[in-house]
């Protein structure tokens, strides 16, 4: 399924930029971007508007 | 076995069956109302049970039960205790505890674009402080509403779906529809852009209108995967009220409904979901769309000719609705049956047609329940494939 490209929501993009020493082992290990928690804030903030 | 868990799986072959499009035992009867009904039927008051979910919990089972129905959606209310903390402007009680919706404007003509390029973020920083009010206080006050309101979210949810399955235990009532989402279009015009907003923006900007609808998409897709409990089942559905398209033509339903809506019904259909559209108004121009939507789909129809619903949309769509609920009001227990007994002789042969009315019973107020028990009862004697 696409992903959603979003500053508030892809957390291992937003964080790398600030956090030049991880490695690319790391990305491999952080890179999934849609945890739980991210998809409960998607769904939560959606709810409010429909 | 418990009577509860007999009735449930007989209820839940029926419902499998017609949404297979095929002959169930009988003509299955869904019960299409949200709680406020459940609430006003059992005497109690409507203000006070969206504080109390337990008033919901001792009222629903005893209303479906009554009403002699096979399966019902998933218990969804507006709980003021959330809306008010967080200063909604979008969703606001009435005096007795029903909550409004008025007409809103969330998002200007001007950030089209911004919403295109990111659009969560534009609906978390420009959307949300708009629509509740609480979201745009300084400091971190404004975190700490969003927080609140999360936490009182989360907590109303878990409670809703314990009163599912409540009804489930006690009186064997499948939970036939679970989560709720938008066609993307909708989304964009209910609280972004409102009614009369989208209605000038597919004048003024309609290339805009359509990159919105799919910025918007890949959005309520994971929305519609991620809230479902589990991997993908046939039952129950994913629940899609369709809003706007009674109000556009033709060329405009083309253009700017139908892309992003086909491509995300379908989507869920292919993924092994099956989506519940609520037809809302009158179609009739628009069947042939909905005859060429993939497989796993039940219709709703809230108006409309049953003959020529079956006719254009029956082959590949389990249809259900359509039943007036304004006779209720204003017929003889007689001629509501009448009714029931037209639609019948027309949606159900073949199978794949549930019994439902086309409109979602919002009150008991003015309306004469025992009419709809006497219409239940009918469909339950007479029925039968």
């Amino acid at each position: 399924m696409e992903t959603i490209k979003s500053e508030y929501l892809d957390y291992f993009e937003n964080y790398v930029a600030r956090h030049p020493e991880l490695t690319a082992e790391d990305a491999a290990i952080m890179a999934d971007p849609w945890d739980v928690n991210e998809d409960m804030l998607l769904g939560y903030v959606l709810s409010l508007l429909i | 076995m418990s009577d509860a868990k007999r009735l449930l799986d007989e209820r839940l072959i029926r419902i499998e069956k017609a949404v297979n499009l095929e002959k169930p035992d009988r003509i299955p009867i869904f019960a299409l109302n949200g709680p406020e009904v459940a609430i006003d039927y059992c005497g109690r008051h409507l203000k006070s049970a969206t504080w109390d979910l337990e008033i919901v919990r001792e009222c629903l089972p005893i209303y479906y039960q009554d009403m002699k129905v096979d399966a019902a959606a998933a218990a969804f209310l507006r709980c003021p205790g959330m809306y008010t903390a967080i200063g909604s402007q979008n969703f606001v009680p009435n005096k007795d505890g029903f909550m409004q919706h008025p007409e809103v404007c969330g998002m200007l003509a001007s950030e089209y674009k911004e919403l295109i390029k990111d659009p969560f973020k534009t609906l978390v920083d420009k959307v949300l402080p708009r629509q509740y009010k609480a979201f745009d206080q300084p400091g971190g006050l404004g975190g700490l509403n969003l927080a609140k309101g999360a936490l009182s979210y989360m907590h109303n949810s878990r409670i809703l779906r314990e009163i599912d399955a409540h009804c489930s235990a006690t009186v064997g009532i499948p939970i036939i529809s679970d989560n709720m989402i938008e066609a993307p279009f909708d989304f964009l015009a209910d609280q972004l852009r409102s009614f009369m907003g989208i209605s000038v923006d597919m004048h003024r900007c309609p290339e805009l209108v359509e990159q919105a609808c799919e910025a918007l998409f890949p959005l309520l897709l994971r929305w519609g995967v991620t809230s479902y409990t589990g991997p993908p089942k046939k039952i129950p559905a994913i629940f899609m009220p369709l809003h706007m398209p009674s109000f556009l033509n033709p060329k405009q339903f083309e253009r700017f409904y139908w892309p992003t809506f086909s491509r995300l019904v379908n989507s869920l259909t292919g993924m092994g979901y099956t989506v519940a559209l609520f037809i809302e108004g009158n179609w009739s121009k628009l069947y042939d769309y909905l005859g060429s939507l993939n497989p796993n789909v039940v219709g709703i129809f809230e108006y409309g000719e049953m003959k020529t619903i079956k006719e254009k949309v029956g082959k590949t769509m389990c249809i259900m609705g359509n039943y007036p609920i304004e006779a209720l009001k204003s017929h003889s227990t007689e001629q509501c049956i009448d009714i029931a007994k037209k639609m019948i002789a027309e949606g159900a042969p073949g199978g794949g047609y549930i019994f439902t009315t086309g409109k979602s019973i919002l009150r008991g107020k003015g309306l004469d329940l025992e009419k709809l028990q006497a219409v239940h009862q009918y469909v339950i004697d007479h029925g039968k494939y």
